[in-house]
């Protein structure tokens, strides 16, 4: 008897018919309702799913709150749900929208309590810099040393606060590599292959299920660009321009990497993007300077000699093709690319 | 960049990550438009299972949305599901906590405003108390409750040795949610919980019947 819930007893009631009138006020209870209610909307997966599972199927109260909650959901709505509607939703989402937009716009506020709070505080810190000698002279050496260390161990948190918030990475970022990744995986997006990515193949057959990821990453792509308006570092426009490349917005890509090499005007990934861009438009010659010039800051490049490679063969220079495969596979003789690299180069070869 | 116009499109788990993301008021206007009525709808529900006035829906759904946006939206970035179903019914959890805290601030507050001890004696001169004076409720009785707690175990144990394999739990949920909720399979495997077509719902319902049917059979043909 011990695994069963610990309130079970009062759960027994709640069951159908046996829910009395007197009880209404009192909703069931179970230590693990949080666990239930996430496992209901589906949040959890691996050992906490199988936790939550194992906890609800011996537990009355979870179950019937697992059946509450689904009867909340359901999509048929009763001519007293339909009427109470029509009087209070127009009403109430003006209330809400109001209540979002104040809540919103709180923050700027509090920057401004902020401002005012420091120009209060400086025009305090003025004034006590005028009796400033009068100030320290009244403070003891002890007094003085012990500020002094105080000041260093909040100058040290705050240091240490800044690093470990610089190393935590912005989960939009990883949200959109993650789905460049995974539509990469359905075969490759571009002509060339971008900078940093993982291998995919080319030429693959597009289907329902890759429109369907290119459709997801519009939510990617529109917090890139609200990102990037804010944090407008080459990195993220990068990143920006890779979403835009397998969006097949190819001109607002170029505009992207364009911006970022004007702060980093040696990033040969960077380079190599472009090159990828322009070639999606077909502007061959544009994508050879910006591949030469990756290859120029950095010769061992790998995706800029691959894809140096694919434009020549593009462009019929089988010889200058040829080189480029021998010395990629030079390189790199055992990856992915490097079988394909074999393919190409057997091909002009033939 | 052309945001405004594009948020119609966004799937619901993405608008969702970018109302937590940052302050964009295009976002959360789309999060209304989207969610609003069925955040209303399901507030409505809840409240009158636990008969609030009707006047005091919007008052819950406001806080509904303050907790949404409150710790720099921190429910929401705590948000996990995949499909726009896990979306509404994480709406939903939201709904149910905001309506169960407000339960039990009343009955808190009720608690607080009549407090006499059962055990007071209903006059000086008398040893009577009120406890003695409020009669037993059937539901109360001890051997009801003792009944209760023997057939919910029993049932348990039944279905843990009808049910083996790796989706024994999550059967002897649905069992639960079919028979003794009294669920309709299509509303089973509509919860995101469990995403399973209403046949294969109703399939794990009549499996796990017949299994207990063997059982008992089993049992009480060894006369136990």
């Amino acid at each position: 008897m011990n695994s069963l819930c610990d309130h079970e007893a009062t759960n027994l009631k709640y069951f159908p018919g046996q829910c009395n009138e007197g009880n209404f006020m009192n909703p069931p209870t179970c230590n693990h309702e949080t666990e239930t209610l996430n496992y209901f909307s589906g949040q959890l997966s691996g050992t906490e799913l199988a936790q939550a599972e194992n906890h609800i199927a011996s537990c009355f109260t979870c179950c019937q709150t697992l059946a509450q909650l689904t009867k909340l959901m359901s999509t048929n709505i009763s001519e007293e749900e339909k009427a109470f509607l029509e009087t209070n939703l127009d009403q109430s989402a003006k209330h809400v929208g109001q209540l979002i937009k104040d809540s919103l716009n709180k923050q700027p506020e509090t920057k401004q309590t902020n401002n005012n709070n420091v120009a209060s505080i400086s025009a305090h810190q003025t004034k006590q810099n005028n009796s400033k000698g009068f100030f320290l002279a009244n403070w003891k050496a002890s007094q003085l040393a012990i500020a002094a260390s105080i000041a260093i161990i909040f100058l040290v948190g705050i240091a240490l606060y800044q690093l470990k918030n610089t190393k935590t990475e912005n989960p939009l970022i990883v949200e959109a590599r993650a789905s460049i990744q995974e539509i990469n995986l359905k075969g490759r997006p571009t002509k060339l292959r971008m900078a940093s990515s993982d291998y995919s193949a080319e030429n693959q057959t597009r289907g329902i299920e890759l429109e369907q990821l290119k459709k997801d990453l519009l939510g990617s792509r529109l917090a890139l660009e609200s990102l990037v308006q804010k944090n407008p570092t080459p990195a993220n426009r990068q990143l920006l321009a890779q979403v835009l490349l397998v969006a097949e917005d190819y001109k607002a890509a170029i505009s992207q990497l364009s911006k970022a090499l004007e702060t980093d005007s040696n990033n040969p990934s960077i380079l190599t993007d472009l090159a990828v861009a322009q070639t999606a438009q077909n502007d061959y010659s544009s994508a050879l300077e910006s591949i030469n010039k990756a290859l120029t800051i950095n010769q061992n490049y790998l995706p800029a000699i691959f894809n140096r490679a694919l434009i020549y063969k593009e462009l019929t220079e089988y010889n200058n093709a040829r080189s480029d495969w021998e010395k990629y596979l030079q390189l790199d003789p055992n990856s992915l690319w490097a079988t394909e690299a074999k393919q190409q180069l057997n091909s002009i070869k033939q | 960049m052309h945001i405004g116009n594009s948020f119609q499109a966004l799937p619901a788990v993405q608008l969702v990550a970018l109302c937590c993301n940052d302050e964009n008021d295009l976002a959360w206007e789309e999060f209304v438009n989207r969610f609003h009525k069925q955040i209303m709808l399901f507030t409505f529900r809840e409240s009158r299972t636990y008969k609030f006035k009707e006047s005091d829906v919007s008052e819950l759904v406001q806080e509904i949305y303050l907790r949404l946006l409150s710790n720099n939206r921190k429910i929401l970035k705590d948000f996990r599901g995949n499909s726009e179903a896990s979306v509404i019914a994480y709406l939903i959890t939201v709904v149910r906590s905001v309506v169960t805290d407000q339960i039990r601030r009343e009955v808190a507050q009720k608690r607080s405003a009549i407090e006499i001890s059962l055990n007071t004696p209903l006059s000086e001169n008398q040893e009577l108390t009120i406890a003695d004076l409020i009669p037993a409720g059937e539901e109360n009785s001890p051997d009801r409750i003792v009944n209760e707690k023997i057939t919910a175990y029993r049932l348990k144990e039944l279905l843990k040795s009808a049910l083996p394999g790796v989706n024994a739990e999550r059967d002897t949920i649905i069992f639960h949610l079919h028979v003794i909720n009294g669920l309709s399979c299509r509303e089973i495997g509509e919860m995101p919980a469990f995403s399973m077509t209403t046949a294969n719902v109703q399939a794990v319902v009549f499996r796990t019947k017949e299994r207990l049917r063997e059982i008992l059979s089993k049992k009480s043909a060894e006369g136990l």
